[in-house]
């Protein structure tokens, strides 16, 4: 039978001792969590990493959520901070790295962080293809602007909603969006060739369910 | 800026339908799905054994291993470590555990090349004798067999045994004069002091959460999880 709590009914019965609860809360979100962080990341075993350090962030920051914004605006704030901090750590790891560790890293750069998709059947056809030329291109940008266009359009949130997940103005947020789109423009000459513009379908955002919560976004919320 | 006049607004539109299509409308995978499931496991069940509580709350086990560590504590005034709880973790050459110094033995053998290649040039200097096994050494990782030498680890200096559930705590016991390692908050279970890539690092083995442990490799300074891994203890 599934919790009919709210979000911030679960995350309060989690911070008050119910772990059940944060349970319950992840799971409902977690299949869009996983999504950011596998693109946002590149590849599926970064991906899991990086949402299981901010799952387990979360889980003990709860009580550090002030009601502010909504739970899953803060549940995705918390794990694409997660997931940048680990690009930010393999970036200096690559900075610093041996000789002997380049070989390594080449497997897990930006030319195959969006091919080891096992769950992708098609990936001989013309559209896996395009779409694995897109994550290649999309690896190869700076990590801010790769998390904002995740989000807003890949996944399609609002751009004052993103720029609550990234803590930054929404300005911010429309300049990385804007400056992402432009240089994948370049990688992506070819295929915007191919891709001709279609007047009559002005809705290319992916149709995303809306984010259940019973919070208005406000304010950044404030983590411990 | 320049590039943002780049584009049309249609050309814009396009590379965002370009994402849109590589969106990932697939569910998380099973397997993460268990992984995640089985540290919330954890963790809930660390809460509800001492809630609110960062740091582990010492068992005799730990305390007989910590009795037999004294020596490790040996160089503590040259080193900066602060809060690393790695007393804990018996080497072979100081009369651990049998079973524990037949694998560490064995380990050591194992993992020899992949520590030669991790460690830098202006490393500490190391010989036949800091080897993997003895524990008085900070472990060796690298990227490429981070997950193996962290299970190799666990099994060869009798991190946690089976059924053990916390052993660590945060008494100070560093290793070695020449490892420093900032103040921060590691988190509960055993922590040892690593070298990952030849730079310092904290590894903490988490209290196990039924029959798996979660591992992490954490930041020197800062506490944050550089990267982890989730163990069987079947």
């Amino acid at each position: 039978m599934p919790d009919e709590r709210s979000d911030i009914e679960l995350l309060r019965a989690h911070v008050e001792g119910d772990h059940a609860a944060f349970g319950e809360l992840f799971a409902r979100h977690r299949d869009r969590l996983w999504a950011v962080a596998l693109r946002t990341m590149g590849n599926p075993e970064d991906a899991a990493d990086g949402l299981q350090d901010g799952m387990v962030a979360a889980f003990r920051r709860a009580g550090s959520f002030r009601g502010e914004a909504a739970v899953t605006t803060w549940l995705h704030r918390v794990v694409v901070n997660a997931c940048l901090d680990r690009i930010r750590a393999a970036k200096v790891r690559r900075a610093e790295a041996l000789p002997e560790d380049l070989e390594e890293y080449g497997d897990r750069g930006s030319t195959t962080t969006a091919t080891g998709e096992a769950e992708d059947p098609a990936d001989l056809s013309e559209q896996a293809e395009r779409r694995r030329q897109v994550l290649d291109a999309l690896a190869t940008l700076p990590e801010e602007q790769r998390a904002a266009l995740v989000l807003v359009d890949m996944e399609g949130y609002p751009v004052a909603e993103v720029a609550l997940i990234l803590d930054c103005p929404v300005g911010t947020v429309k300049s990385r969006c804007s400056r992402g789109r432009a240089r994948l423009a370049e990688l992506l000459a070819g295929l915007l060739t191919e891709d001709a513009p279609e007047p009559s379908a002005p809705g290319n955002r992916p149709v995303v369910p809306p984010v259940s919560s019973t919070q208005p976004s406000r304010a950044p919320p404030v983590e411990g | 800026m320049p590039d943002e006049r780049d584009l049309t607004p249609e050309q814009e539109a396009r590379v965002s339908r370009l994402l849109a299509e590589a969106r990932h409308d697939g569910p998380i995978p099973a397997d993460v799905a268990a992984r995640l499931d089985r540290v919330l496991a954890g963790m809930a069940d660390e809460e509800v054994e001492r809630p609110g509580q960062q740091a582990a709350p010492v068992v005799d086990l730990a305390a007989r291993r910590r009795r037999r560590a004294v020596s490790l504590l040996a160089a503590a005034a040259a080193v900066v470590v602060a809060g690393v709880g790695i007393g804990q973790v018996v080497g072979p050459d100081r009369g651990g555990d049998d079973g524990a110094t037949s694998a560490g033995a064995g380990a050591a053998e194992d993992s020899a090349d992949s520590e030669r290649k991790a460690q830098p040039k202006g490393a500490p200097e190391r010989t036949q004798s800091d080897r993997l096994g003895s524990r008085e050494e900070p472990v060796w990782l690298t990227t490429k067999s981070f997950a193996r030498d962290v299970r190799r680890y666990r099994t060869a200096g009798g991190v946690v045994s089976e059924g053990d559930a916390v052993v660590g705590d945060n008494q100070l016991a560093p290793r070695r004069a020449r490892f420093s390692c900032g103040a921060a908050s590691y988190g509960p279970g055993t922590l040892l002091a690593a070298y990952y890539n030849g730079r310092p690092a904290v590894l903490a083995y988490r209290p196990p959460g039924g029959d798996t442990q979660v591992v992490e490799l954490l930041q020197c300074g800062s506490g944050q999880p550089i990267r982890s891994t989730t163990l069987s203890l079947h």
